[in-house]
């Protein structure tokens, strides 16, 4: 059982652009957020007071915590974004043992470098669909869908 | 393992000693790891026995998972509390406190119905029933797949993947739409609102809400790559509701007084947006039960707020809450179909939906919808069924026979739904029945396991005003 365990609301928006206009909705808000967005399938960056996580080749979740209203605009020739913070709960674990709980339940190898401190995992906890966010050495959020999360807390304050 | 380094040796000997062949002849890297673990080993024996390093060898082509996994990881989840994770709406603690009885549909904890309405489900759905027809019923349908369709090819996509049409549907707009499989069988059914020139809101059926989630990516990654379209699952972003019944306007004016729902501003079909306890607030038109009816959805966090704000608006106008069986009863009243109708069997023209698609072309399953077989005139097609004794009960599932026919094999047909009527007072039922037995003819319903045999006249499958007066003004 990991030591801790809470639930926290958290903003969710979900930003992706067209096929052939990528490169430009990147480039549109990278400069309205002020930092580059991550590169790579699974990175997760610090960007304007969001955490950016590239999901998919041309798809992104920009997380806050709490409510917070998007400081950027997406051009609707570039791309779209949809508010997914409603459907989704944050449940933040911590303590030594995190990571022999998680170990349990997916099938994820946390000593290799793509499950480092920082990054972002999509997986399936026990046939839900997860986004895992590795936060520490001894930490990790799951960011579970709103309908299954009491499950998911039930079994692990087991 | 049960391969071992005399097998190849042995392998070796016989002239299986590129990696390829070892691993055929030996079937070693062909179980669930794939190679990267177990045949790891061999490929070191093997090219100790042909004087080579491994790279000269060679490699077989490894695929996930590339590390060792524990079991519990790949199996411990599918036992006990791993096995069936469930679903819970947003309105699900209340559900619980207001005495509904909870239903699994999947992993879905829906309520059947409320024991404040009767004391078993029979007694208590028929009087739903009468909430929804006389009054106002509340329903709680979160569960219903929703999909955000985004971006400037939206309607197009829409148009595609739909049998009916979508790109003339104006702003502000739903529409029910009816979705093929490749082979031109129905998939599914649900509606549509178009919210703005370039973006939707879906609703699916319960079941295959993550079936066509699944479909529209697949189709636009590899059928339509060139499609400027983002399809979202948003449906645990959603708490949704169903105001039914000829007082829902007036329980949603108290709910929502600084919205207008006059039927000028919402007509049948219309949409309109607002906000709720600070997220976002739609409501859109449309009836499952054939009463004037009102989806509400609001963000999921504000839903039990939403739905306890509902439930205190109606009640000086009758409202009361509602469960699935109650749902099932009223659409079985309407002649609408449902997962009992829509088996994987059926097309659009055994369902009566044929003249939703016209002469419409070039949609998913237009071509194989047209195969010969599918348009024989003697395929089953839904009918209604009403009792010939007025005090007998059709069965779901019985086996239809002509009067005289010896009871024995698939019959003419089946009886896919079933309800209590309390606005007939008599039981109703739907079937899928052979063409060549008419209306107005009899059948006779036997459900074997009963041992029952019910005598039926053969109707229409719409029991309750075929006009739909009631969705209207």
């Amino acid at each position: 059982m990991a030591e801790t365990l809470s639930v926290e609301i958290c903003t969710i928006v979900q930003v992706e652009g067209w096929p052939e206009t990528q490169a430009a909705f990147e480039a549109e808000l990278s400069r309205q957020l002020g930092a580059a967005l991550p590169a790579a399938f699974g990175e997760a960056l610090p960007v304007g007071g969001w955490l950016a996580v590239r999901l998919a080749p041309r798809r992104f979740w920009l997380i806050a915590e709490g409510r917070s209203k998007p400081n950027w605009s997406i051009d609707p020739a570039l791309g779209c974004s949809v508010s997914l913070g409603e459907g989704r709960m944050r449940l933040k674990l911590s303590g030594q043992h995190t990571f022999d709980v998680l170990g349990a339940c997916v099938a994820i190898d946390w000593d290799s470098p793509q499950a480092k401190p920082g990054s972002a995992l999509q997986t399936g906890f026990h046939h839900v669909p997860v986004l895992l966010l590795r936060t520490g050495t001894e930490a990790c959020d799951i960011f579970a869908p709103r309908s299954f999360a009491q499950s998911l807390i039930d079994w692990l304050r087991i | 393992m049960d391969v071992t380094t005399g097998d190849i040796a042995l392998a070796h000997r016989e002239g299986y000693q590129s990696v390829e062949h070892l691993k055929r002849y030996t079937t070693l890297g062909m179980g669930t790891d794939q190679g990267k673990t177990s045949n790891f080993p061999a490929l070191s024996a093997m090219a100790a026995l042909r004087g080579a390093t491994i790279p000269e060898t060679g490699t077989t082509t490894f695929r996930p998972p590339y590390v060792p996994v524990a079991i519990g990881a790949l199996a411990g989840r599918a036992v006990g509390h791993h096995f069936k994770p469930t679903r819970r709406t947003p309105m699900h603690d209340w559900h619980i406190a207001n005495g509904a009885d909870i239903l699994e549909v999947g992993l879905w904890m829906r309520p059947y119905f409320y024991r404040g309405a009767g004391r078993d489900v029979n007694e208590a759905y028929v009087a739903e029933m009468r909430f929804v027809r006389e009054a106002a019923g509340l329903m709680d349908i979160s569960t219903l797949g929703k999909i955000d369709v985004q971006g400037p090819d939206a309607a197009t996509l829409l148009d595609r993947i739909y049998a009916n049409g979508f790109a003339k549907l104006p702003v502000g707009r739903a529409r029910y739409g009816v979705m093929l499989r490749d082979d031109g069988i129905v998939f599914d059914d649900g509606t549509t609102t178009r919210l703005g020139e370039h973006r939707f809101f879906m609703t699916t059926s319960t079941a295959k809400a993550a079936e066509v989630m699944s479909r529209l990516e697949f189709l636009l990654d590899t059928a339509w790559p060139d499609l400027r379209v983002a399809v979202t699952s948003v449906t645990d972003e959603w708490a949704a509701m169903s105001v039914a019944g000829p007082r829902g306007r007036e329980v949603l004016a108290a709910a929502f007084p600084a919205l207008d729902v006059s039927n000028e501003a919402l007509p049948h079909m219309g949409f309109i947006e607002g906000e709720f306890d600070g997220r976002a607030l739609r409501i859109i038109r449309l009836s499952y039960s054939g009463e004037r009816a009102y989806e509400v959805y609001v963000g999921a966090s504000a839903g039990e707020a939403a739905w306890r704000r509902l439930i205190e608006a109606g009640q000086p106008f009758g409202l009361e809450p509602y469960g699935v069986e109650a749902l099932g009863a009223l659409r079985v009243e309407k002649g609408h179909v449902a997962g009992p109708e829509i088996d994987g069997r059926t097309t659009l023209d055994d369902l009566g939906l044929g003249r939703m698609v016209g002469k419409r072309s070039g949609f998913v399953g237009d071509v194989l919808r047209r195969r010969h077989a599918l348009a024989e005139q003697n395929r089953q097609r839904l009918v209604g069924l009403t009792c010939v004794e007025a005090d007998a009960r059709l069965s779901g599932g019985a086996i239809l026979f002509r009067p005289g026919e010896v009871p024995k094999g698939h019959g003419r047909g089946r009886i896919t739904s079933v309800t209590y009527s309390p606005t007939l007072g008599a039981y109703v039922g739907l079937a899928l029945l052979a063409g060549d037995v008419a209306m107005g003819d009899k059948v006779v319903a036997v459900h074997m396991m009963k041992g029952e045999a019910v005598r039926a006249s053969v109707v229409s499958p719409v029991f309750l005003e075929p006009q739909g007066e009631r969705l209207h003004g």
